[in-house]
């Protein structure tokens, strides 16, 4: 792959779903999209650009180009001290804070396979004073395969390295050498395929209490970083959590969001009584 | 063409081969430029049936000069050769409205024959100005002139002459009458039954007379068909049969109540006869006639009669009434008769027998939905669905898990009737193949406790549409819309985002349920799917939304002009439904589509506008190159009576080649000069 088969390519992506590969990462496209070539059957990266911009399948061929760049191995109970911080003080304060409607709503933006959807559900399962709410989640992904499998729920040993036996009994059923979760964490999620910078089609979810977007906003540049939190600011209800990934800060990019140290990790929250601001520089 | 070519051409149609001639007369449009009227009329007079055919279909409107209509005019006094004649007739019919003046000069100075003949082809030509030469003809000194003059009027439908055409009938001959009473009928003439009454005497006119007392709103005319039933010819209990069905069609419900009591009370034996011998007629007509009045008869011995004649298809659902008018007493028959039927009726069978729920034939009927022809199982399936009976859940239940490969549905929709009533028990029975099943056992479970789901339900119903199945999530938010408060709408939405399209279509479909504006918001943004089903459905939707609300409008019309026909269709349909009567350069813009169904609808919404803002789209699609956007427009302009649009539609007349868009365009300008307009 020369430069300017990179840049173009590149460029395509980004244009389709905002993520954006800096040079470095160069090898990783190459790596990655010679399997596609050889699928096709095409010659080389020109011949692919061609194909992704004019074929019927194109759409398809764009979708599974964003899996396989994006999608790293991931399981449930990542980034436990997240997780801690979660359930141990931000749940209870929401739980006081929604005693009155009793409704809690939670969005995993950039879901993947489901490891992290099904891992609140969990938490939330574990939470006696949610019983009897009424609880939602909703989890998104741009990829139609990730869902698809995220749908069906089953999962391999390495999913499970993780999450406590007494978790994996409860809330498993073993399906010859894989696991499926039960329906009662299936019931708590709802799973859909959005790119997070489709504007429209994003106003169908709701307003939510907390936001996961874990390891998701790395791979978007600046711009589009940018257009995504804003969403997330217009999403969340007043005193509702965004919850980045352990790399991730909002550092030099928003001021919306206030950040709160929390015994377990550091948060972002959207202020009480905000008005109606926009993100700055 | 060379010349020497022609000159071949017209010396082969002297040829004493027939095939050879027949060629000839094919090629005789591409040899001349306008038809040689000398080869035309010599091949119209051909001694071949083949040739004079050919000749006559080789004409075109263009070849219409005077000298040839002088010609074929001349032709019709060939007494020698009827073959030339009879296609000289048929060429002067195609000629129509140009022929028209030199026919009346026919019809009052040729002679009998010619003058026959002449008000023949004028009835045919249906042009009004023939109206008042024609009534002057049933003066004429001879019968069969006067009675084709008679014909001939009823041909012009102008309803103006009935009463001349009633007068003639009391004043003239019986060949005379016979035509007046065709000719009375076809212009659905409400003859007083005083006049008709006082012809009864008259054996050959009594089939018509009985016919035109089907277009009486006049019950006294009850008896006199019921009477016609028992006479002694096949024609008159035909046609009494026929008026019987005519009278019961316009009749109110009471009146149809009393048709069928004095029809069972004069039900007697001999009248069962002849109504089963008119099941055997060659015409259909009368076969549905003698259908429909032996079902009023009440009497179950007719049944296995009237099963048999389902084997005609056109007669099925005829059949079907007439036994379920004929009630319960029908079913012991049908239950008696079921393994000697064949497929159809079979098939028509258990469909009463499901519908009068009747239990004693259980047994047989479990049987038979195991049949190895699909139409019967099925329909056995449904019926025990029709009959309600509990104690048939498991038999249908181990039926479509016997089937699980490929479910069948007539099963599925019968333990979805008994869910409506047992529910419990149809859960009990197949909630467990959700979790034991086959994936297509499982779709199938989950279509029937989504088909049957209730809100206490919902629990279960919002776990499956989150299921891996699309089959199954499709079930589940199907129902979710039927039974769904407004706590669904935010469920729907987020179906929308669904990664299958047919979810996302159906969520979109269940959305359209919701009069909310959160369900409006969403169907909006369900527009923006890259699946076009999905947009469809949306519009679909959104079109039923009630009044036209302008956020609402501005996202349909930015589809009027999709590529694709089915989402514009949608989009004009949407608008159609909401009234929207904004930007008329919209409607020229959408009227220019390519697809016909989109202009098709374009055309069925026109009347929301000012006729005069409006007329230009609908007398542009006159000309439109598909015939049946342009059949659209000239029933369109017969619905809005406007005048100047008549007249774009008499001046196309003569231009247009098609003729069912023809036949729409003389009904129109008919109705017109009737001072009627219909739809």
């Amino acid at each position: 792959m020369n430069r300017e088969e990179f840049r173009l390519l590149r460029d395509l992506v980004y244009e389709y779903c905002g993520i954006f590969f800096q040079d470095e990462v160069k090898y990783l496209l190459e790596r990655r999209l010679n399997a596609r070539l050889r699928e096709h059957t095409l010659k080389s990266f020109n011949e692919y650009y061609r194909y992704l911009r004019y074929s019927p399948s194109r759409s398809r061929e764009l979708e599974e180009i964003v899996e396989l760049l994006t999608t790293n191995e991931t399981y449930f109970f990542r980034e436990e001290y997240q997780l801690k911080a979660f359930s141990e003080e931000i749940l209870p304060e929401i739980v006081k804070q929604n005693k009155g409607s009793k409704r809690l709503r939670i969005w995993s933006a950039g879901c993947s396979t489901g490891e992290e959807a099904y891992t609140i559900a969990i938490l939330l399962r574990e939470t006696p004073e949610l019983y009897d709410w009424d609880v939602e989640i909703f989890a998104n992904d741009i990829s139609r395969k990730v869902i698809q499998r995220a749908r069906k729920g089953v999962y391999g040993r390495s999913s499970f390295r993780s999450i406590g036996d007494a978790f994996h009994a409860k809330y498993f059923r073993p399906q010859g050498e894989q696991y499926v979760v039960t329906d009662e964490l299936r019931s708590l999620v709802s799973f859909g395929q959005l790119n997070l910078l489709d504007d429209e089609m994003l106003q169908l979810i709701g307003k939510v209490d907390v936001i996961f977007c874990r390891n998701v906003l790395i791979y978007f540049d600046r711009p589009a970083r940018l257009r995504v939190l804003s969403t997330f600011y217009d999403k969340l209800n007043q005193r509702g959590y965004l919850l980045l990934g352990h790399s991730e800060s909002l550092m030099n990019v928003s001021t919306d969001f206030e950040l709160v140290h929390l015994k377990n990790d550091l948060v972002y929250r959207k202020p009480s009584a905000a008005g109606e601001g926009r993100l700055d520089q | 063409m060379k010349e020497e070519e022609r000159q071949r051409i017209v010396a082969a149609l002297e040829s004493t081969v027939e095939e050879i001639r027949y060629q000839a007369v094919r090629r005789l449009a591409e040899a001349f430029d306008r038809l040689p009227i000398q080869q035309l009329m010599r091949a119209l007079g051909d001694e071949s049936w083949r040739v004079r055919k050919c000749a006559s279909e080789v004409f075109t409107s263009e070849d219409a000069g005077p000298e040839l209509i002088q010609a074929l005019i001349k032709a019709l006094g060939e007494e020698d050769n009827a073959g030339l004649r009879n296609s000289a007739t048929e060429v002067l019919i195609k000629i129509g409205a140009p022929a028209v003046p030199d026919l009346f000069k026919v019809l009052k100075d040729g002679d009998k024959d010619e003058r026959k003949i002449a008000a023949d082809i004028l009835g045919d030509v249906k042009d009004p100005r023939a109206l008042d030469p024609l009534l002057a003809t049933l003066k004429d000194p001879d019968e069969n002139v006067r009675a084709a003059a008679a014909e001939s009027l009823g041909m012009l439908g102008d309803a103006s002459v009935i009463e001349r055409l009633v007068e003639t009938l009391r004043d003239d001959g019986l060949v005379v009458q016979l035509s007046c009473l065709d000719a009375l009928d076809r212009l659905n003439a409400e003859v007083p039954t005083t006049i008709l009454s006082s012809f009864m005497g008259v054996g050959p006119l009594r089939p018509h007379l009985y016919r035109l007392m089907g277009n009486l709103r006049d019950k006294s005319v009850i008896p006199r068909l019921l009477e016609g039933l028992q006479a002694r010819g096949r024609g008159e209990r035909a046609a009494a049969a026929l008026a019987l069905v005519r009278q019961y069609r316009m009749a109110d419900k009471r009146i149809r109540v009393e048709i069928r009591v004095a029809v069972a009370r004069a039900a007697s034996d001999q009248v069962i006869e002849n109504l089963r011998a008119l099941l055997n007629s060659s015409v259909a007509d009368e076969r549905k006639g003698a259908v429909a009045v032996l079902g009023w008869t009440g009497r179950p011995d007719v049944v296995a009669d009237l099963i048999r004649a389902a084997s005609d298809e056109n007669l099925r659902e005829p059949v079907r009434e007439a036994i379920l008018s004929i009630g319960p007493k029908s079913t012991e028959s049908l239950a008696e008769m079921l393994d000697e039927l064949g497929r159809s009726e079979k098939v028509l069978a258990l469909d009463v027998l499901g519908h009068f729920g009747q239990p004693a034939s259980l047994s047989r009927i479990i049987d038979l939905c195991l049949s190895s022809e699909v139409e019967v199982a099925e329909a056995a399936q449904r019926s025990l669905g029709k009959i309600g009976n509990p104690s048939v859940i498991s038999t249908l239940t181990e039926l479509i898990c016997r089937e699980s490969h490929s479910p069948p549905k007539g099963a599925v929709a019968s333990l979805v009737l008994l869910g409506a009533k047992y529910h419990d028990q149809v859960v009990a029975a197949v909630k467990p193949l959700m979790d034991e099943g086959s994936p297509g056992l499982r779709i199938t479970a989950a279509e029937v406790m989504c088909g049957i789901a209730r809100k206490t339900d919902l629990d279960e119903v919002n776990r499956l549409t989150g299921d891996e199945d699309p089959e199954v999530r499709v079930a589940a938010v199907r129902s979710l819309g039927r039974v769904g408060g407004d706590e669904a709408v935010e469920k729907l939405r987020v179906a929308l985002t669904d990664e299958s399209p047919k979810v996302r279509g159906e969520a979109a479909r269940a959305l359209g349920n919701r009069e909310t504006p959160e369900a409006r918001k969403a169907l909006k943004i369900a527009l923006r799917d890259g699946d076009f089903w999905v947009v469809r459905e949306s519009l679909v939707a959104l079109g039923q939304g009630g009044a036209a609300n302008p956020e609402v409008v501005d996202s349909i019309l930015a589809f009027i002009n999709h590529s694709n026909g089915a989402v514009a269709l949608e989009a004009v349909r949407a608008l159609n439904r909401l009234g929207w009567c904004g930007d008329i350069n919209r409607v020229v813009e959408a009227s220019r589509h390519p697809d016909p169904e989109v202009v098709k609808e374009v055309l069925a919404g026109c009347e929301r506008w000012p006729v005069d803002d409006v007329r230009p789209v609908i007398i542009s699609a006159l000309s439109d190159p598909h015939w049946d956007v342009r059949v659209a427009a000239v029933r369109k302009i017969g619905a809005m009576k406007d005048p100047v649009a008549m007249q774009a539609v008499y001046e196309r007349l003569n231009l247009e080649s098609d003729d069912l868009v023809k036949e729409a365009m003389e009904q129109v300008l008919q109705m017109g000069e009737r001072g009627e307009t219909d739809g």
